[in-house]
């Protein structure tokens, strides 16, 4: 214990020295708030550039299993045809909007979130269908066998940059809250597979994935299941009784 | 001290403190804020949050410091300024966290159909795990302390309570720093790629708990004697000051000098069991370090208005030394100072 | 009085002092390793008309 004559007595004026202390201390403690702060502030993370908010209309076969997607007829940008995941606005999936088209050819209009080649377009509700002519075939799924694959799931909303970092253990509760009102799973894969870095997650019978999926949402897990494609987009029909976290 | 209770008895060292404290909170924020945002590259945080983030890591921070200033002003007694008002720093960290949490219910557990709250209790139930628990839990439990005891900080409160009762309540604190650890561990730390809070995190809750860990070892011992107590010659105690003597279980005794005569209160103040014997005489009245609550030597009575009391004990001359009766009197009896002669330096 | 309370004081801060780097080290184990398993092709498509 220091031992000095200045004693404080917090109602009254401080004593000089104590009074000096004190505010070095308040100082210190200033600066060293600033210095946390510049610190914690920048992060190492880098989830890649991703944008939110660039209208787009889409015309295409609508599919509303395992999720809500527009699957539009191939062009030279798109040779498989351009295939995109619907969401809606808010943490909401796109089912209730357009259960009058599935397989039906529609003009869906939105507003396009993305990151990397993971995108989604945000749909506002029903009036933003409507039945496009001339009628598209609905594209035939190719089968790619049986994977083994490893990756994050997340929901493919927020990972594709409706929230950022929208992946990770810290945004986990989100994510489930985002895939039980309909919003589509993805897996993140671990290595890029037949030329894509995500996949649409579904059941092994083909329709959305379990609720149970919410038990490996953000952790490093590896999926068995078929993998088909559907325009240039992968569909992950897994058997989710071999799911396993690392 | 007070006869009636105001919101806040401000005056001027409270009002130096709290600007630091608001200024110290305010330059954090916007600190992150810049450093979160700054240009060049994709920044992997939305708006949303990087406040969630800014205001969390504060409200660690605040809560790291507000519990070193104990075991600070009892290794340093120079640190008392910062204990005397370290309610309103504790108000503030309370503050700070509730913000931390409404970004996180108004952005991770909004835009849904369902209750913002019941989200949050409800998307992540993989509490049989480690790796993905439901790490907000943690932080909602310490949110509830920290606003409990935010509301019970008044001195109405603790005089409503009773002090032991008060005191106790106010203990959760470390329940709540506890669980903020936790949240932080299972929570944030869990980063997919290696980051400053990982360090700065661990850094201070470790370092809070050594702090407490030195202070603990230069706590006196307590004594187990039974009968009169030998504290020494009376030139031990310095005019105006005091020594403490350790009694059976644990309490102690606070020895006082004033004009040449000595007397023995209870070494804890009746406001917050400050240790009165690392006080001083100010105006003829012991007067508490910690946020001046006074006393009379002689009867361990504030003076009026003021209401408190403390326990007396006796003191007899014997051979030259003095001694204690470890058994005290009631709060408030007087007891005849002892007189030992004139005043040393 | 002041006896109860330090002693409590005293027996929370044991509590803590283990309980605390507990917590930590608990949390740094849990942390997702960056383990990459490669994608993996068990069996090639199956023919058409399943």
């Amino acid at each position: 214990m220091r031992d000095q004559d200045s004693f404080f007595v917090g109602y009254l004026p401080a004593p000089p020295d104590v009074r000096r202390h004190a505010i070095l201390a308040g100082l210190v403690l200033l600066a060293g708030f600033v210095l946390a702060a510049l610190t914690l502030g920048r992060s190492p993370l880098d989830i890649g550039a991703s944008s939110y908010g660039d209208e787009l209309a889409i015309t295409g076969v609508y599919s509303a299993s395992p999720y809500p997607i527009v699957v539009a007829a191939p062009d030279t940008a798109h040779p498989r045809g351009r295939t995109i995941m619907l969401g809606g606005e808010g943490k909401v999936g796109a089912q209730a909007f357009g259960a009058a088209f599935d397989g039906r050819t529609v003009t869906v209009k939105g507003v396009l979130v993305k990151r990397g080649a993971l995108d989604m377009l945000l749909v506002g509700g029903a009036d933003q269908f409507a039945a496009a002519t001339p009628a598209q075939q609905r594209p035939a799924a190719t089968q790619l066998g049986r994977w083994r694959i490893s990756g994050e799931i997340c929901d493919g909303k927020c990972a594709s940059g409706g929230m950022r970092p929208g992946v990770g253990l810290a945004h986990r509760a989100c994510a489930n809250l985002c895939i039980s009102t309909g919003l589509p799973p993805v897996l993140v894969t671990s290595a890029p597979v037949e030329g894509s870095a995500y996949l649409l997650l579904a059941n092994a019978n083909g329709a959305a994935a379990p609720a149970a999926i919410a038990d490996l949402v953000a952790l490093p897990v590896t999926l068995e299941g078929d993998l088909e494609r559907r325009g240039d987009l992968l569909i992950f029909r897994v058997d989710w009784s071999k799911a396993r976290t690392s | 001290m007070s006869v009636r209770y105001t919101p806040v008895g401000w005056n001027a060292n409270k009002i130096v403190y709290d600007a630091l404290l608001v200024a110290a909170i305010v330059a954090y924020i916007l600190v992150f804020i810049w450093a979160a945002e700054r240009p060049g590259g994709a920044p992997p945080y939305d708006d949303a949050t990087i406040r969630m983030r800014a205001f969390g890591s504060c409200a660690f921070l605040m809560l790291s410091v507000v519990l070193a200033i104990g075991p600070l002003a009892r290794l340093d007694r120079r640190f008392l300024p910062l204990l005397y008002n370290r309610r309103h720093f504790g108000v503030a960290t309370c503050v700070v966290a509730f913000t931390h949490a409404s970004y996180v219910l108004g952005w991770y557990f909004a835009f849904s159909a369902h209750d913002p709250y019941a989200a949050l209790l409800t998307s992540n139930t993989s509490y049989a795990r480690l790796a993905g628990f439901p790490f907000e839990i943690f932080g909602l439990a310490a949110l509830v302390i920290l606003l409990l005891l935010a509301v019970t900080s008044h001195d109405f409160w603790l005089s409503f309570m009773s002090a032991p009762v008060w005191k106790a309540l106010h203990m959760s604190v470390y329940a709540a720093y506890t669980l903020v650890v936790a949240h932080v561990a299972f929570g944030a730390l869990l980063a997919p790629v290696l980051q400053p809070l990982q360090i700065v995190v661990p850094a201070c809750a470790l370092g809070v708990v050594a702090l407490h860990a030195l202070a603990a070892r230069a706590e006196p011992a307590s004594s187990e004697n039974q009968g009169w107590i030998v504290v020494g010659a009376p030139d031990r105690i310095a005019e105006g000051r005091a020594i403490v003597v350790p009694v059976e279980g644990g309490e102690s005794v606070a020895i006082f000098r004033h004009e040449g005569r000595l007397s023995a209160i209870a070494n804890a103040c009746a406001h917050q069991n400050g240790p009165l014997g690392e006080g001083r005489i100010v105006d003829g009245c012991i007067t508490c370090p910690w946020h001046g609550f006074q006393y009379r030597p002689e009867d361990g009575c504030s003076p009026p208005p003021f209401t408190e009391k403390v326990a007396t004990y006796n003191l007899r001359l014997e051979n030259g030394a003095v001694l204690l009766d470890p058994k005290p009197n009631a709060r408030g009896q007087r007891v005849e100072p002892l007189a030992v002669g004139e005043t040393l330096a | 009085m002041l006896a109860g309370h330090r002693k409590a004081h005293r027996a929370i801060w044991r509590a803590l002092a283990l309980l605390i780097p507990l917590i930590l080290l608990a949390g740094w184990f849990a942390r997702p390793h960056a383990r990459v398993d490669l994608p993996e092709r068990l069996s090639a498509p199956r023919e058409a008309g399943r």
